[in-house]
């Protein structure tokens, strides 16, 4: 479910980016390509947010995990 | 007295990181000539060109020079009219023949000013024969005529053609690349320390600074793409450190596949370990190997995956290296985090 | 030390005497490979012919080579190889491989020039090639046969594992077999081939060198 999540925004990221080549093909050369730069910092911003996210899953299910441990001791 | 043990290096990296995206964002490039038009000239007639500066300031400057350079030799121009702060046209009388010993056609068209500096694009204008009629042009070429240069003042980013402000990305997206080596030699460390101690701790810190390396690899594998679309045409070009950083990924991916593959934690550890250092050690002659083989697109090309002292000027490294250790850092952070997440997981199952 | 390595190399070759038909099971995937590239290909230039070569080479040595780890994998055998040192374990192991993949290259090379015609000049060369070609893979891939023996869907693993390490490897070794498709010897060929030998004998002294620290890893506990 989640994989199918990832595959359509990628999907909608790359027809958008083909679009935007379409309409006006400079867009990302302009101004000295500087919207390059950009789309990197974006890129890079994405990446770590993601990986981020995992961790937080990874650590609320031992969270969990240490929960259920200390109900059931009790 | 504790915080500032456990947090120093933490926030040292921070800084580094901020430090790094501010004066990587921010800092001007130098000035640059975009184009110049007409590209080609007869020689012994006049010709006018109409070129663009970038982030030049022309209507601030009083005093324009300009030249057109051929080896050694140049001519300068007859007038220069001022358009705007980036245009301006320039006059040459070409001469009548190439200057004495030069084949070179291709002339390097300079202009100088006291706000703007020097700049210059290199073949800018290439000389042909004249085709109906001789030329008129008195002029003739001057051997070491350009002198007393000025200088741009402040603090800036060397200009490019077709890098333009992309030169930028060296910071973010070459800085990931040696972050990632970085990362990986620590996780390497990690797996020898495994191996010789036995103790879990450092196979959780072996995988874990692993998986932060992948981060960055795939990071700079995805931000190297986006670059390379807009400068040299394609995400993908089959280039030596694409190549290479693609097949440092596969060699860490299969790292995990492995880890996964084995149930018992303690065989897992062992083995993860033993192909961490062996697949390690199996990198090493790529970085040699590879370039052999094939021409690369990438600056400092040849063997050396450091940038040469043509790509990267001294203004340059005084971001490049703290970022680096920004990134290092705050990978190394990130992987402790995860790390410890283990060592807990392993305390409560 | 050494007499170990060769009770041990003993061992392993009386094995594989007696599964006969694993060493030509070997061979008949060579031979259908062969027959399927004959079949696709009509005519095959020097250059495809030299990647296609090792391109088989490289698939049946890391089937090969994952044989020698997986064949009879049962308690006797851990106890046996218990008695002895890593290290010696890995030079018999390492040897027994190489002897295998020279032996399987020299056959390869024989069907493939029987079929195709062979676009090879420099015989020499490419004998050289195929000694330092066994001698690489079968350095690189002991070690991760050994790992990849040790997981489950050890086949998958084994390739997983080894294709990339094998990269710098294969592309010296087929950048230095194009040199033998101008005629010549050894001693004729410029620098640039005696590069990729010098950087074919590196590589091979360093996987050696690195695997016979790690291999008594695997199986001491």
């Amino acid at each position: 479910m989640k994989k199918r999540y990832i595959l359509f925004i990628l999907g909608l990221v790359l027809n958008l980016q083909a679009f935007a080549q379409g309409e006006q093909i400079d867009f990302m050369r302009s101004i000295g390509k500087i919207y390059v730069v950009v789309a990197v910092i974006l890129v890079i911003l994405l990446g770590l947010f993601y990986y981020l996210f995992r961790m937080d899953k990874n650590l609320t299910k031992l969270e969990n995990q240490i929960n259920r441990d200390v109900r059931a001791k009790k | 007295m504790n915080l500032v043990k456990n947090w120093w290096w933490k926030i040292l990296g921070m800084l580094l990181l901020i430090y790094g995206f501010a004066a990587g964002l921010l800092l001007p490039l130098k000035t640059g000539i975009t184009d110049a038009s007409p590209f080609t000239a007869e020689l012994g007639k006049n010709i006018s060109i109409q070129s663009s500066g970038y982030n030049t300031f022309y209507t601030a400057s009083e005093e324009h020079r300009a030249w057109l350079k051929l080896g050694d030799y140049s001519i300068a121009a007859n007038s220069i009219e001022v358009l705007s702060d980036q245009g301006m046209t320039i006059n040459f009388d070409i001469p009548q023949e190439l200057p004495i010993g030069i084949e070179e056609r291709s002339a390097t068209l300079i202009i100088d000013n006291e706000l703007d500096g020097t700049h210059l694009l290199p073949g800018a204008v290439y000389l042909n024969e004249a085709k109906d009629s001789l030329g008129t042009s008195s002029k003739s070429w001057e051997k070491d005529a350009i002198k007393s240069l000025n200088k741009q003042e402040g603090i800036t980013f060397p200009y490019r053609n077709t890098l333009y402000e992309t030169i930028r990305n060296t910071y973010f997206h070459v800085s990931l690349w040696f972050a990632m080596m970085i990362i990986f030699v620590v996780g390497m460390v990690n797996s020898i320390r495994y191996l010789s101690s036995k103790k879990m701790i450092f196979d959780h810190k072996a995988s874990s600074f692993t998986s932060v390396g992948i981060l960055f690899g795939i990071l700079g594998l995805l931000t190297g793409a986006v670059w390379a679309k807009h400068t040299w045409g394609a995400y993908w070009s089959w280039d030596i450190k694409q190549n290479m950083t693609a097949i440092a990924l596969l060699i860490y991916l299969a790292y995990f596949v492995l880890r996964a593959s084995i149930p018992d934690v303690d065989k897992k550890a062992r083995l993860a370990s033993v192909y961490n250092i062996f697949a390690f050690s199996a990198l090493i002659p790529l970085i040699y190997v590879i370039p052999r083989l094939f021409s690369s697109l990438h600056p400092g090309n040849g063997g050396n995956p450091a940038f040469g002292s043509q790509d990267l000027d001294n203004t340059m490294r005084l971001v490049f290296y703290p970022i680096i250790i920004g990134w290092t850092l705050f990978g190394w952070w990130i992987a402790t985090i995860k790390s410890r997440t283990k060592t807990l997981e392993e305390k409560v199952s | 030390m050494l007499k170990d390595i060769i009770n041990l190399l003993k061992y392993e070759f009386t094995i594989e005497l007696r599964q006969a038909h694993a060493l030509g099971g070997l061979l008949l995937y060579v031979l259908s490979t062969l027959f399927i590239i004959f079949i696709s290909f009509s005519n095959v230039s020097g250059p495809i012919w030299i990647i296609l070569y090792w391109i088989i080479v490289l698939f049946a040595s890391v089937n090969a080579i994952l044989k020698s780890f997986t064949h009879e994998m049962g308690k006797r055998r851990l106890y046996y190889f218990s008695l002895v040192n890593g290290s010696a374990l890995y030079i018999s192991k390492v040897v027994y491989n190489f002897i295998i993949l020279f032996i399987l290259s020299i056959i390869n090379f024989t069907i493939f020039g029987a079929i195709s015609g062979s676009p090879i000049l420099n015989l020499p060369l490419f004998l050289l090639a195929i000694l330092l070609g066994s001698l690489g893979l079968s350095m690189g891939l002991t070690l991760i046969a050994g790992i990849a023996s040790q997981s489950s869907n050890n086949g998958t693993m084994m390739t997983i594992l080894g294709f990339p390490i094998i990269i710098p490897i294969l592309i010296s070794l087929i950048h230095m077999s194009a040199y033998s498709l101008q005629a010549g010897t050894i001693a004729s060929v410029g620098a640039e081939a005696n590069g990729d030998i010098m950087s074919l004998l590196g590589i091979i002294l360093l996987l050696f060198a690195v695997s016979i620290i790690l291999f008594p890893f695997l199986w001491k506990n």
